[in-house]
């Protein structure tokens, strides 16, 4: 499961997702992606099973980047706890997602292929997603 | 080479606010530098820039710009960066930098990769692009639309760097790093993916027990934890 090895603090404030993902919003290495078209928080868990879909369907061939790491901790209190007596404790981890991020690069595929991963991908996630391909002239996204 | 021609104007405004009136206007603002004189900021029709943008066959664009109201006779640029918007795609600002038609200048070229790898296409590898863009040298006429590269003979294991491709293009001044490898072959690796479960029924169980014993433990662990935090 994606985690940070170690942090500084072991909470975070939840915070807001507002805006868009102005960085990390370009396909960077390979030749396909998946853009995130909302935003959300995207689990270790939910990265995991999108990327094991990919994996699965494109087997041995294709090279993938996961451009996304879940380095939030969210914090849960226990069941049938009254409020107060502090944060609950760490339970798993997220990263902020928001409109226009990447999350998923492919490369060494077809486009049948890699639209077809991406959308088995897409079912792990709990947004909605855009498939991408790198356009060699025009430097139009999209 | 085409000359291309855009009409701009003069923009006194500048900031967020003022940039996003334009766009709403069917306007995209814009910036001229470079040659060692005063930037100045540009408005001009989102249509036209897009036009020449979407159609353009390089991403090295040489742009004529005629400025209303600047006593300047063929202003003669580079298209040098293009912001786009990260869900929409729209335009949303142009760069543009003065060149001179015998100044040398380094630009990035694409590189364009030709046929299918002998490689894939017998051996079943998967081919790596490294790098997609080379920085050459050159004026702003030379600039080549891309550097192609034919991969056809490219086996299992083989790469090829641009050292490789500098004879095919004998005219080009290159700046990047010649060692740098441009792409290569490779057998496809094993998918990393997670293992299989066992299907007896016993097993199950079992590797439930552990879980939840696992769990305790662990539940356990992060108490004392605490524990310890609160006391100390």
């Amino acid at each position: 499961m994606l985690m940070p090895k170690r942090t500084k603090y072991r909470k975070q404030q939840r915070g807001r997702m507002r805006g868009l993902a102005y960085r990390g919003s370009n396909i960077s290495f390979g030749q396909y992606a998946m853009q995130a078209e909302a935003c959300c928080w995207l689990t270790g868990r939910q990265i995991e099973a999108a990327r094991v879909a990919i994996m699965r369907y494109v087997q041995r061939g294709g090279k993938l980047w996961v451009r996304v790491f879940p380095d939030k901790p969210v914090t849960v209190k226990p069941a049938e706890t009254r409020m107060g007596k502090g944060k609950g404790t760490p339970e798993y981890w997220v990263c902020v997602v928001k409109p226009g991020r990447i999350i998923f690069e492919l490369e060494g595929v077809s486009q049948e292929a890699a639209r077809e991963a991406m959308r088995l991908a897409s079912a792990k996630l709990p947004i909605k997603t855009r498939f991408m391909r790198r356009i060699p002239t025009g430097k139009v996204p999209g | 080479m085409e000359k291309i021609l855009l009409k701009s104007q003069v923009r006194e405004e500048t900031g967020k606010s003022s940039g996003s009136k334009l766009r709403k206007s069917g306007k995209i603002p814009g910036i001229l530098y470079g040659h060692k004189k005063d930037p100045i900021s540009l408005v001009m029709d989102e249509h036209n820039i897009r036009e020449i943008i979407h159609n353009a066959q390089t991403e090295n664009i040489i742009i004529t710009l005629e400025i209303e109201d600047v006593d300047i006779a063929d202003m003669v640029t580079i298209v040098k960066n293009v912001q786009h918007h990260p869900v929409t795609g729209d335009i949303l600002h142009v760069d543009f930098m003065r060149v001179a038609m015998d100044e040398k200048i380094d630009v990035n070229v694409p590189v364009r990769i030709l046929g299918v790898a002998k490689g894939v296409a017998e051996e079943g590898g998967v081919l790596y692009h490294s790098i997609r863009k080379i920085m050459i040298n050159s004026t702003p006429a030379e600039i080549p639309e891309s550097i192609d590269i034919d991969v056809s003979e490219l086996a299992i294991g083989s790469t090829i760097h641009i050292s490789d491709i500098v004879e095919n293009y004998k005219e080009i001044n290159f700046v990047s790093d010649l060692d740098v490898t441009l792409v290569h072959t490779a057998a496809p690796k094993e998918a990393d993916l997670p293992e299989e479960e066992v299907v007896e029924e016993g097993a199950e169980v079992a590797e439930g027990e552990e879980e939840s014993a696992g769990e305790e433990k662990e539940a356990g662990k992060e108490t004392e934890k605490e524990q310890d935090k609160e006391g100390s």
